[in-house]
């Protein structure tokens, strides 16, 4: 491109200006549109887990398998298998059972409250407080989509 | 307007309106990654309603009467000769037998008792074999109807004392919370009847902010 003249020289920087402009347009439109995405997601799953979470309290399932007084003699094995099998196959799972007196993991053993993240970075948690027993349980669902 | 100005004008537009959108798009990414890194408490809000509307359902079966605040659970079993006679209090001392002591069935209800003594004491009344719940700890309870000092068959085996639950549940949920960055005051307000506890309830997060009364 030859510039002849002021004018020419005018043209060419407008130019530039128009086409940073629509660099900016293109820029902005997939980021936001990426980011809402993976956070909709992010919140489904959430969704999906108390939902789980809420249906097995309705059926009476976690009334049946949890024990009313001591919380170490409930039936993990039962609240693992109906709790796993309510999910998509498509979602990994953690399953936690907290109370005043500390965490326990799935199948009853006393652990750390929370998620060892190694390879979870995008795990969501769902929380359900089962309150139909003299010290109520809050179960927590980590759920994280499997690639 | 001479070509320079008009120039000069279009490009301080363009430069503007440049630096608006690359302005907006690193806001829009950190909003994102605050977001993101950042969990909602509405879920958790509506766990926290949830919980409390299950419990108030599930205590008007599971406790006679939350004013009481101790039961013992006794079972029946065996050849019984009525009226039994059981001890519910062992090592507990009750006082004031006479006006505090109450009997339910296994269902919660109230069935007609007896007492050995005022203080301390224990209970008799017309069983079957099956699971009775005998509370007690009520200073304000006055002597039913049918309360007088009798004796009978020593009978029943105490499967578990236990303590009201009303106060069990607050401790759990600001336990739980606090932990997931809420700023949650909880206490028992009152207890209506067909023991509804009415909770107050201070929940304070980034998104949900409520100071009130749950039942």
């Amino acid at each position: 491109m030859v510039i002849r003249n002021k004018k020419g020289y005018f043209y060419f920087i407008e130019i530039i200006f128009i086409v940073l402009l629509m660099t900016s347009f293109i820029l902005f439109f997939p980021r936001a549109e990426t980011s809402d995405l993976r956070l909709t997601e992010q919140h489904n799953l959430e969704l999906t887990g108390i939902t789980t979470l809420k249906n097995l309290d309705d059926s009476g399932i976690l009334s049946k398998n949890i024990d009313p007084y001591v919380f170490t003699n409930s039936n993990f094995t039962t609240l693992s298998t109906y709790t796993r099998q309510s999910l998509p196959s498509t979602a990994g799972a953690k399953l936690q059972y907290a109370l005043s007196t500390g965490c326990y993991s799935e199948s009853g053993v006393v652990e750390n409250c929370g998620l060892n993240t190694t390879g979870n970075f995008n795990a969501v948690l769902s929380e359900y407080t089962f309150s139909k027993r003299p010290e109520p349980v809050t179960i927590k669902l980590f759920l994280w989509r499997l690639l | 307007m001479t070509k320079k100005a008009q120039f000069m004008l279009v490009a301080t537009i363009l430069i503007t309106i440049s630096l608006f959108i690359i302005y907006t798009y690193i806001r829009s990414a950190d909003t994102s990654s605050i977001i993101f890194f950042e969990p909602t408490s509405k879920e958790q809000f509506v766990n926290l309603h949830t919980s409390i509307a299950d419990r108030n359902a599930w205590l008007s079966n599971y406790w006679w009467d939350l004013n009481w605040q101790n039961r013992s659970t006794i079972s029946v079993s065996g050849t019984i000769v009525n009226p039994v006679q059981v001890d519910p209090q062992s090592p507990i001392t009750i006082t004031d037998c006479f006006n505090q002591i109450r009997v339910t069935d296994s269902n919660n209800v109230e069935i007609p008792s007896s007492v050995t003594a005022v203080l301390p004491c224990e209970v008799v009344f017309n069983a079957a074999a099956g699971i009775y719940n005998i509370y007690w700890n009520n200073p304000s309870a006055t002597a039913p109807g049918y309360r007088a000092l009798g004796v009978g068959t020593p009978a029943g085996t105490l499967i578990r004392k236990e303590g009201a639950p009303t106060q069990l549940f607050c401790p759990h949920i600001a336990e739980m919370y606090k932990k997931a960055g809420v700023d949650i005051n909880c206490s028992v307000q009152n207890i209506f009847s067909n023991n509804q506890v009415n909770y107050s309830i201070k929940f304070q997060s980034l998104d949900v902010s409520f100071d009130g009364f749950l039942s």
